[in-house]
């Protein structure tokens, strides 16, 4: 060994010795590393399991498809995929029917995922490569997450639905929180759009709020996906910009089990609101 | 004096139209000009349009939305 290397090997052991002790004296960096990991994703190459069923397996992280589903492309009377106008690749997402098996996943890896501020407010056409990759990674995934409902409304008219005025063409705009008694403001927003709430005589709006006003724990199946148009609304009406959209299914937990809403409604009485 | 004022208006509009048209741009083109031929009935006044955006805030609103019905 040369002198030159004799410094260069004594450099790095210092430089180890002292990074061992920094951990040592400051064991927060171990938590921060841990945190990090938390977040990882699951390696998972393909989606297998039942088309419209949650994959049997305990919640967990995001997985890492390498492929995903395309969206389905349909009209729903009259009104395209792409709606009427606005960010029309955003309306493709949200207007997607096509089912697949979900993966169970934490509340808070949902929660966790970050977007570049620079695609805020603005329509995916005018996005930069890299940053459309970004989003991609994640965006399109079939999840189901578990959690309450801290709210329901009917939307009003939208790009997305032909800013169609009648009630067939309104979607609803719920919260799920990860805890009972929490606001939205801690939420991710899950969103039944008109041609699911079409397929699902159960998914009424009084029958959601019954959910909200029970308190009770529900499953939620569908796809993330990135809403960019309300950063400011994080903190304020809802948790995150990445959203369950459109949900393709939701359970309650009832009886020490999961049941499907459409099942639990015509077993639980519920009062139909007059306006 | 001379007086001025900042007027923040916010419109319902609903109307027949073909499923895939434009909705948000026929409108917004729509109010520009009914407000250019409504202003010509207040000479006095000049009317300047600053902006005209569609509101795609509903959740945005306060909570009335979100009360749920507690007898269920």
């Amino acid at each position: 060994m040369t002198r030159k290397q004799s410094i260069l090997v004594a450099l790095i052991s210092i430089m180890a010795i002292a990074a061992i002790v920094y951990v040592i004296w400051k064991p927060e960096v171990i938590e921060d590393v841990a945190k990090l990991a938390s977040i990882e994703t699951t390696q998972t190459s393909s989606i297998s399991g039942a088309i419209g069923h949650v994959i049997d397996s305990p919640p967990g992280s995001l997985p890492d498809l390498a492929v995903k589903p395309k969206p389905s492309m349909t009209s729903f009377k009259g009104c395209p995929p792409t709606g009427d106008g606005g960010d029309r690749d955003l309306n493709i997402l949200k207007n997607r029917e096509d089912d697949s098996p979900y993966f169970p996943v934490k509340f808070d890896a949902v929660m966790a995922l970050t977007w570049p501020k620079e695609i805020e407010r603005r329509n995916r056409n005018k996005w930069s490569a890299p940053h459309r990759a970004e989003i991609a990674r994640y965006e399109g995934i079939p999840i189901a997450v578990e959690g309450y409902l801290a709210g329901a409304k009917e939307s009003g008219p939208e790009s997305t639905n032909c800013h169609g005025a009648n009630k067939e063409f309104k979607d609803y705009h719920i919260w799920l929180t990860k805890h009972p008694d929490e606001d939205r403001s801690v939420s991710i927003v899950i969103e039944p759009t008109p041609r699911l709430l079409a397929k699902h005589a159960g998914w009424r709006l009084s029958a959601f709020r019954k959910l909200v006003n029970d308190k009770a724990k529900v499953r939620v199946s569908g796809w993330l996906m990135f809403d960019p148009e309300h950063p400011d609304q994080i903190g304020k009406t809802r948790g995150t910009i990445w959203e369950i959209h459109p949900i393709m299914g939701i359970e309650i937990w009832y009886q020490e089990g999961w049941m499907p809403l459409d099942e639990w409604v015509t077993l639980v009485p519920i009062k139909e609101r007059n306006k | 004096m001379r007086k001025a004022i900042q007027l923040r208006v916010m419109l319902w509009i609903e109307g027949e139209d073909e499923p895939a048209h434009d909705f948000a741009h026929s409108t917004i083109q729509a109010v520009r000009e009914i407000i250019a031929a409504g202003s010509q009935i207040y000479p006095g006044l000049e009317v300047r349009i600053k902006k005209i955006s569609e509101d795609t805030d509903f959740d945005d609103e306060d909570e009335a939305g979100l009360e749920n019905d507690e007898d269920t």
